[in-house]
């Protein structure tokens, strides 16, 4: 037997290891990317109300994200009370969802916009002295 | 994939996270497609750059409070919750009662030893014996009072965390939260289990030691290995005074 078993096992299990660490690599990104967007999405409401696909292309032509991810975010703003939905008819087409920013959302945004720019700004300032 | 066939696929993977209003989520889906119609893209294209059905039902599986909280569900879950409940309690009434039972037990010996050791023979109800072996019986009795009093206090701790953990799982149940479960057995910090267990072993050892020590000393007083006998315990007749 060339190789033993124990040799096996451990060659296994490190395959096993790298599989978890890229998934998990994948989880992470997929996680910082929702919240970024949740906020890019407040962003948008914050000037004016928008329709679902809307925003799904104004996203998704910006950012590289699959156009299906938006309406979980806007989904999740909702149960979370930061927007509310309205139906608006429109010519020649059908009724058309209209997301609108809550008070609480207004507020929410605001401290978060202020939040991820410091943070932002922070994170930029470390990789600019990193690089020289 | 075309329209019907992903909008099938999507609401099937919905139902399978039992998803609250997948009707309503469908509905969006498709004014999505009907969008992207409009503008030209072909059913098969929208449907790529929309992702996998899968992915994007366990994205709404991921929002708290999302979940199905079926009436059907949820009354289950109580009731199942409520008859392991009823079984937890008397298990656990009848452990806390059975720890109540050591601690007074804990006591007796302890409260013997010292009549002993005092020479205080409440109710007369000591066996006569040299006051040499009595110290011994004495000392020996408290170790064995102290062995069952940190058995009481590791079954309290045991039934202690036994109801955390309990607690915690139901928590998980009933709020659709994921807190780490926690461990059944006692948790002791690092410390408190040293302390516990030195006092513990030298109690033990106490308790070895005076047990033959007193054997040896009441048998070498009254030359005889039944020492009970030559003392007049238990009702037999003393032959030593």
């Amino acid at each position: 037997m060339s190789l033993s078993e124990e040799e096996f096992e451990e060659s296994h299990s490190c395959e096993v290891r790298i599989n978890i660490k890229t998934e998990m690599g994948d989880a992470m990104n997929i996680q910082y990317k929702k919240g970024v967007l949740e906020l890019c999405v407040l962003s948008l409401l914050a000037k004016r109300d928008w329709y679902g696909y809307e925003i799904s292309e104004f996203l998704s032509h910006k950012i590289d994200i699959a156009d299906g991810t938006v309406y979980p975010i806007l989904r999740k703003l909702k149960s979370d009370g930061l927007v509310t939905t309205y139906l608006m008819e429109a010519s020649g087409g059908p009724p058309r969802k209209y997301y609108s920013l809550t008070a609480t959302g207004r507020e929410s945004y605001a401290s978060d916009r202020t939040d991820y720019l410091n943070f932002a700004s922070t994170v930029q300032s470390i990789l600019e002295e990193q690089e020289t | 994939m075309t329209k019907q066939e992903y909008l099938n696929e999507l609401k099937t993977e919905l139902n399978k996270n039992s998803i609250t209003d997948a009707e309503d989520i469908i509905t969006e889906y498709e004014q999505h497609f009907l969008f992207k119609l409009a503008d030209g893209y072909s059913e098969e294209e929208i449907a790529v750059k929309l992702g996998a059905p899968a992915h994007i039902a366990a994205q709404y599986a991921g929002i708290p409070g999302e979940k199905k909280a079926k009436g059907g569900k949820k009354f289950f879950l109580v009731l199942w919750l409520t008859i392991i409940g009823i079984f937890e309690v008397m298990l656990y009434g009848a452990f806390l009662w059975f720890i109540v039972a050591l601690f007074c037990a804990s006591l007796v010996p302890t409260a013997l030893g010292v009549e002993f050791i005092i020479r205080m023979n409440l109710m007369n109800i000591l066996p006569p014996m040299p006051y040499g072996g009595a110290l011994v019986f004495g000392i020996m009795l408290i170790a064995l009072g102290v062995i069952l009093f940190l058995v009481a206090i590791y079954c309290f701790a045991y039934l202690r965390q036994m109801v955390r953990a309990s607690l915690r799982w139901r928590k998980n149940l009933m709020s659709g939260e994921a807190l780490p479960l926690l461990p059944m057995s006692p948790q002791f910090s690092p410390k408190t289990r040293r302390n516990l267990r030195g006092i513990l072993l030298v109690s033990v050892l106490i308790f070895g030691i005076t047990f033959i020590a007193g054997y040896a000393i009441l048998g070498i007083y009254t030359h005889s290995f039944e020492f009970w006998h030559a003392l007049g315990w238990f009702g037999y007749p003393a032959t030593i005074h």
